[in-house]
């Protein structure tokens, strides 16, 4: 049983192999030649079968039928020789039969040659029409030989005839060619520039891509020269403090020897100072490390309830011997999220002591409660608020509004370090502010998974840094 | 691992102001009776056996020549004396990175310089009591 798909294909391989391997216009010719041979197939095949079939229109139809065997099977310069062939057969056997002494007898049988010389023109080259046309020019001087009763006259009509239409046609020809040729050159020179200018584009991003690999090994090299100088920078800061801090607080305390009230109050002070310094070399060097996007989290599983507490507890030292109340109301059974716990530690303690520094008299309330997908945080004070015109300062790297309030002046870096902690934890910090009155932070922080909690802080840290750039 | 009873120092380091804030600290300010002192790793193993009692909590600090911090502790826990003693750093390289380092490197704690001298006591409590204490000051 044959399948479709094979009829198809015999049927494509029939109709289109000749043709496949050709350009487009030998492709059109061959395509014209083989019509052409169909449809005298046809013709002579109707004259010679249902009519007269006689010995010369039977080999008339074998011809055609061979001029259309041949170019269907990619010989269709052969085919078309054929053609051109039979068509001029009749009119060069007409003339060989005349009888007619009229002028124009000859011009007459041969005026049908028109046909095939125009043909001739379409499917061969300017060689090949010339040819074609002395061939028959000659053949036409031959037949007055051949045939007594012409007279040169009557040849010499039907050859000037033949000769002028065949010089045109070759002029026709001939242009036709020339325009070809130069259409051919100019596509070849516009292929070739466009080869050149595709050569030099890839050139271009090959290079620009090196150039970008540059910049980026050149920048990550930067960034850990950076990181490593900070590492460097933290550990020689923090060193002779350690001499610093604890020398001095041997002494105070009497370790060394008995002090005086004096001696003491002059070491303590020392001591604070140093304890400054230590706030201070922290705080720079985290806002350094997150304007770098270098800043580094350790994410951990974190006890909200502990952390909160373990704040609180520092909260109660901070507000002794003052004339602030603390009042602590931190639900129990906060979540357990995922996040760098020491930071979280630090920014509920920065808001705590903010609102403890910023408090003559009055109270500090830290809260805490569950909340959709996380908690809130909040601390209010009844301290001395915000002033608005400073409400825009209160985030900013360095900026703190001056009051009379500040025996322990903050490093002013402590609110912004907070605010890039609370947002890297995917939280937000807000506040609301009255002068006179007292003012409120509040935080919400999302319970994250230890995935999450990592994801946000990359991403967090990496938005930074394209910021700065 | 419990050292409440009577913890046995030591203490690795090659910094002097460290070396003296440290024994005062732990002698005079707390009164541990049990506390020894290398200024470096060399034939340090040599020396713990001399000992006695045997130390069962370690100060180590962290950059120091030729063995570093990491790789003492690698030699102490190979020793199956000191294999469960208790190993804490004393370092001032307190980034993140460094914490996490310590951690994974199976230290059991962390105490940042500079030292605290009015926290220390509660840091140490907390260790002896077994807890693992990563504290940067």
């Amino acid at each position: 049983m044959i399948s479709l798909n094979t009829v198809q294909n015999r049927v494509d391989r029939w109709f289109l192999r000749p043709f496949s391997t050709l350009s487009e216009i030998e492709q059109r010719n061959a395509r014209l030649i083989t019509a052409m041979s169909l449809l005298a197939v046809i013709a002579v095949g109707i004259r010679t079968f249902l009519y007269t079939a006689t010995p010369t229109f039977i080999a008339a139809f074998v011809m055609v039928c061979a001029a259309y065997g041949l170019s269907r099977t990619g010989r269709q310069s052969l085919g078309a020789l054929l053609i051109v062939i039979i068509m001029s057969a009749p009119s060069f056997f007409s003339v060989l039969n005349l009888t007619s002494t009229d002028s124009n007898a000859v011009l007459q049988s041969v005026i049908w040659v028109t046909f095939p010389l125009i043909l001739a023109s379409v499917f061969f080259s300017a060689k090949g029409l010339a040819i074609y046309s002395g061939v028959f020019l000659a053949l036409l001087i031959a037949a007055r030989f051949i045939n007594d009763t012409l007279t040169f006259g009557q040849v010499g009509i039907a050859f000037g005839f033949i000769a002028i239409t065949a010089a045109l046609l070759l002029v026709v020809v001939t242009h036709r060619n020339f325009l070809e040729r130069l259409r051919q050159e100019e596509l070849r020179a516009s292929n070739d520039k466009l080869r050149q200018s595709e050569a030099n584009l890839e050139q271009r991003v090959i290079e620009r891509t090196h150039e970008l690999e540059i910049a980026r090994h050149e920048a990550e090299k930067a960034n850990e020269v950076k990181s490593q100088f900070l590492a460097n920078m933290s550990h020689e800061l923090r060193t002779p403090l350690n001499a610093i801090l604890n020398f001095t607080a041997f002494v105070s305390d009497g370790v060394m020897g008995p002090v005086n009230e004096e001696q003491i109050e002059a070491l303590q002070q020392s001591i604070s100072s140093g304890k400054h310094l230590l706030a201070l070399i922290n705080d720079v060097l985290d806002i350094t490390k997150i304007e770098a996007g270098l800043m580094d989290m350790f994410v951990q599983e974190v006890d909200l309830n502990e952390a909160i507490n373990a704040v609180v507890a520092m909260a109660k030292g901070l507000v002794k011997n003052t004339a602030v109340n603390l009042n602590v109301e931190v639900e129990n059974g906060l979540p357990i999220t995922y996040g760098d716990k020491r930071r979280l530690r630090q920014v509920f303690l920065n808001i705590v002591s903010n609102a403890v520094k910023f408090t003559r008299e009055g109270s500090v309330t830290i809260r805490a409660k569950n909340s959709e997908g996380g908690i809130r945080f909040e601390v209010q004070d009844t301290g001395i608020g915000i002033a608005p015109e400073d409400r825009s300062l209160v985030f900013e790297s360095f900026k703190q509004a001056k009051h009379d309030l500040l025996d322990t002046p903050g490093t002013g870096l402590g609110m912004p370090i907070s605010k890039y902690f609370v947002e890297a934890h995917g939280g937000r910090i807000w506040f609301t502010s009255e002068p006179g009155v007292g003012t409120t932070f509040y935080v919400d922080f999302p319970t994250m998974t230890e995935m999450q909690a990592n994801q946000t802080a990359e991403n967090f840290s990496e938005n930074m840094a394209k910021v700065q750039v | 691992m419990n050292t409440a009873q009577e913890p046995v120092f030591v203490y690795v380091e090659d910094d002097a102001n460290s070396r003296m804030i440290v024994k005062v600290l732990l002698t005079r300010v707390m009164n541990f009776k049990h506390l020894t002192i290398f200024e470096d790793s060399d034939d340090i193993l040599a020396r713990l056996e001399k000992l006695s009692p045997q130390p069962n909590v370690f100060f180590i600090d962290i950059q120091m020549k030729p063995l570093d911090g990491y790789e003492l502790l690698k030699l102490l826990r190979e020793d199956e004396r000191y294999r469960n003693a208790t190993m804490v750093a004393m370092t001032a390289n307190v980034m993140s990175h460094d914490v996490e380092q310590l951690k994974v490197a199976g230290f059991d704690g962390l105490i940042g310089k500079p030292i605290l001298n009015d926290t220390f006591p509660q840091l140490m409590e907390r260790i002896l009591d077994g807890q693992s204490i990563w504290y940067i000051p």
